[in-house]
């Protein structure tokens, strides 16, 4: 499969009042045409920042440090406002975790999506109400000429979602950003949009950055995951290698905090000890190690590089070099095979 | 774990008006019925806007109910006047969604937990209580030295501990726990359950514990209530929940949650709930459910169905089970 989007070394910083917060350290991803790739962390991780820094939408305080971020042949770190402007909403779409706050309060939502094809195309206001009708039929909004003047307060938010979504798609993008699209809705609406984006990226072929912090919704909708902790990506790997085969005490730790539907219930949950960290003042090392059951001398002083599990799998973790000791190490001959 | 129970609500019912809609009413629970046994954790489930939340607050009476009946041990306290009530809010605490809303960010942490101690009238000020509030943090996996911190410099799952001892200060016999986890990561949610599982066992609590993550809920729950629209559809034990759910909502919940593993997501088949919950101001006819049940008869739409015992104490409100 071809490239579509490639993040090369992307360092993003906040300046704020206590100095230059890294939010993102050195990201480095592909995605390829028609996959989705899932970015998982927890707050502070850097996975927003991440999709903020893609499309340029940083707030003021943000900037690009360093590295390359290149869609086909677009560097859209060196990209000026007009090449921008092409770019959101045309060739690279978000939809956010809140679509209440996301829509106008004040304009009917057709307006609004109307609003977003006429930026990018040019086209009489009768069509534009036709191109706005079948969107609203292929995000399956029912009764979709009523729906086209209701206001977004009419709406549930499952329907705000679909709308932002319907929104999103409106210039056939190729690549759809959704950061946390479902985290604010039930799980049967959240399963309900997850089928609506699952069957829309069959149909019209675009790539998906599916940002989450749920595990479970990844494993729906993902073909490759990224996991995001303190600003890196810790490790990267096929959707079934992470569940399967994790390389990294952070991923073990993750899938591990999460109950199955038939857990044992007299064995308490395995939870990973301490808070994720302070981002103003992250710990030295690898960003993990003061919550890590295996961590050594070593982890606390230097950022261990990535290490090459198989082709598509790669895990920033001391423990896999090859030189590793033995004792208290879980991927202790079992990192290279697998 | 003994055989009496500690709560039992009976016909609940609570309505709150519409405001500029003189007639309309929000059904917000409709003559729900349940048990809680001493030392036991029920679990209460189903989409935003079913009723569970308000079904907790009526327990601890932040909310007047509209009519039913709430029994804490042998008193009736849906009813009770605020003077009256005092005794009870002792024995009853509950611990909120979102820690960042739910502590008073003017306050220290020493202040925020020896509110509880000066409004039962244990002690007259903060001071006073240090010891015990030291104690109590220790145990919430705090220490000493956040006594005089402000909310503000903890992150979202050191809170919760600040909101659990809060209410575990006053050794309540009843703690109704609503989403405890939903605000937090995922790699803190489990040292949170951890701690309320600890706690449950070490002096013996009845928690009502209400959350939207159906795993989550069956792992600490004794038994599990299902709710929709303000109704009570299935109540169970835990184990029951999973492995013969009966109504068909719930078999839709179920078939709803993603499941962290790509090799099972892959082959769910099971169809999940079509369409939005409708609004609880003008709930359907008949069963509440029929509008987006996928096996609705004619019956469903007219006749409203009950919740019945269908063997192995496994109550469930739907006519497919009527013989």
């Amino acid at each position: 499969m071809s490239i579509l989007l490639n993040v090369n070394d992307l360092h993003t910083s906040f300046h704020t009042q206590d100095g230059e917060v890294k939010a993102v350290k050195g990201v480095s991803f592909h995605l390829d045409k028609g996959e989705t790739l899932g970015i998982v962390g927890e707050s502070g991780s850097g996975k927003s920042v991440t999709s903020l820094s893609i499309l340029r939408l940083l707030p003021p305080a943000g900037q690009i440090m360093s590295g390359d971020i290149n869609l086909n042949d677009i560097n859209l770190v060196e990209a000026n406002r007009s090449m921008l402007r092409e770019v959101r909403g045309g060739k690279v779409a978000m939809i956010f975790q809140d679509p209440m706050s996301s829509l106008n309060p004040l304009i009917p939502v057709g307006k609004q999506v109307e609003e977003m094809i006429s930026i990018h195309e040019k086209h009489s206001k009768n069509d534009l109400k036709r191109m706005v009708l079948d969107l609203f039929e292929k995000v399956q909004i029912p009764d979709a000429a009523k729906r086209y003047k209701s206001y977004p307060h009419e709406f549930s938010g499952g329907m705000r979602q679909r709308v932002m979504i319907a929104m999103a798609l409106a210039c056939k993008p190729s690549v759809l950003i959704a950061d946390e699209p479902t985290t604010a809705l039930d799980v049967t609406i959240q399963d309900q949009i997850l089928k609506l984006l699952r069957s829309l990226q069959d149909e019209m072929q675009m790539s998906i950055i599916f940002i989450s912090h749920n595990l479970g919704v990844v494993a729906e909708i993902c073909s490759r995951v990224m996991v995001m902790y303190g600003g890196m990506v810790m490790e990267y790997a096929s959707i079934n290698d992470i569940f399967a085969y994790p390389r990294h005490p952070y991923t073990m730790g993750l899938l591990k905090s999460i109950p199955k539907i038939d857990q044992d219930r007299s064995v308490a949950l395995q939870s990973i000890p301490g808070s994720p960290p302070d981002m103003t003042n992250p710990p030295g090392g690898c960003p993990f190690h003061p919550r890590c059951q295996y961590a050594r001398k070593i982890c606390s002083m230097e950022v261990p590089p990535v290490a090459a599990v198989s082709d598509e799998h790669g895990s920033r973790c001391w423990l896999l070099k090859e030189d590793a000791p033995e004792n208290n190490n879980p991927f202790y001959k079992a990192g290279s095979t697998k | 774990m003994s055989d009496i129970n500690l709560i039992s609500v009976n016909n609940l019912v609570k309505h709150f008006p519409v405001p500029g809609r003189h007639n309309a009413r929000v059904h917000a629970v409709d003559d729900v019925s349940f048990s809680i046994k001493r030392g036991e954790t029920l679990g209460l489930v189903g989409e935003s806007g079913c009723g569970k939340s308000t079904v907790a607050k009526s327990i601890v009476r932040m909310h007047k109910p509209t009519s039913g009946s709430i029994f804490f041990g042998e008193q009736d306290i849906a009813q009770l006047k605020e003077r009256e009530l005092n005794a009870y809010r002792k024995k009853m605490q509950m611990v909120f969604q979102d820690p960042y809303s739910s502590l008073n960010p003017r306050m220290t942490v020493l202040k925020l937990i020896a509110e509880p101690l000066i409004a039962q009238g244990v002690v007259t000020n903060a001071k006073q209580a240090k010891d015990l509030i030291i104690e109590i943090l220790q145990k919430v996996g705090l220490s000493a030295e956040h006594t005089f911190r402000y909310p503000h410099e903890f992150s979202g799952g050191q809170r919760q501990r600040i909101s659990l001892a809060r209410a575990l200060i006053i050794k309540p016999e009843f703690i109704v726990c609503d989403e405890p986890i939903s605000a937090l990561d995922v790699s803190i949610q489990a040292q949170v359950i951890n701690l309320l599982q600890e706690f449950k066992y070490e002096r013996s609590l009845t928690y009502l514990f209400i959350a939207h993550d159906l795993s989550m809920v069956r792992y600490v729950s004794d038994h599990v209530g299902v709710m929709y629209l303000g109704r009570m559809m299935e109540i169970c034990d835990s184990e029951q929940i999973y492995k013969t759910p009966l109504h068909p909502y719930t078999l839709g919940l179920h078939a709803a949650i993603p499941i962290p593993d790509p090799v099972a997501a892959m082959s769910k088949k099971q169809s999940a709930i079509e369409g939005d919950i409708p609004s609880p101001i003008s709930p359907p006819q008949g069963c509440r459910f029929h509008t987006r049940c996928t096996q609705c008869m004619n019956i469903c739409r007219s006749e409203e169905p009950e919740l019945k015992d269908v063997g192995n104490n496994h109550l469930v409100a739907c006519h497919l089970f009527d013989n």
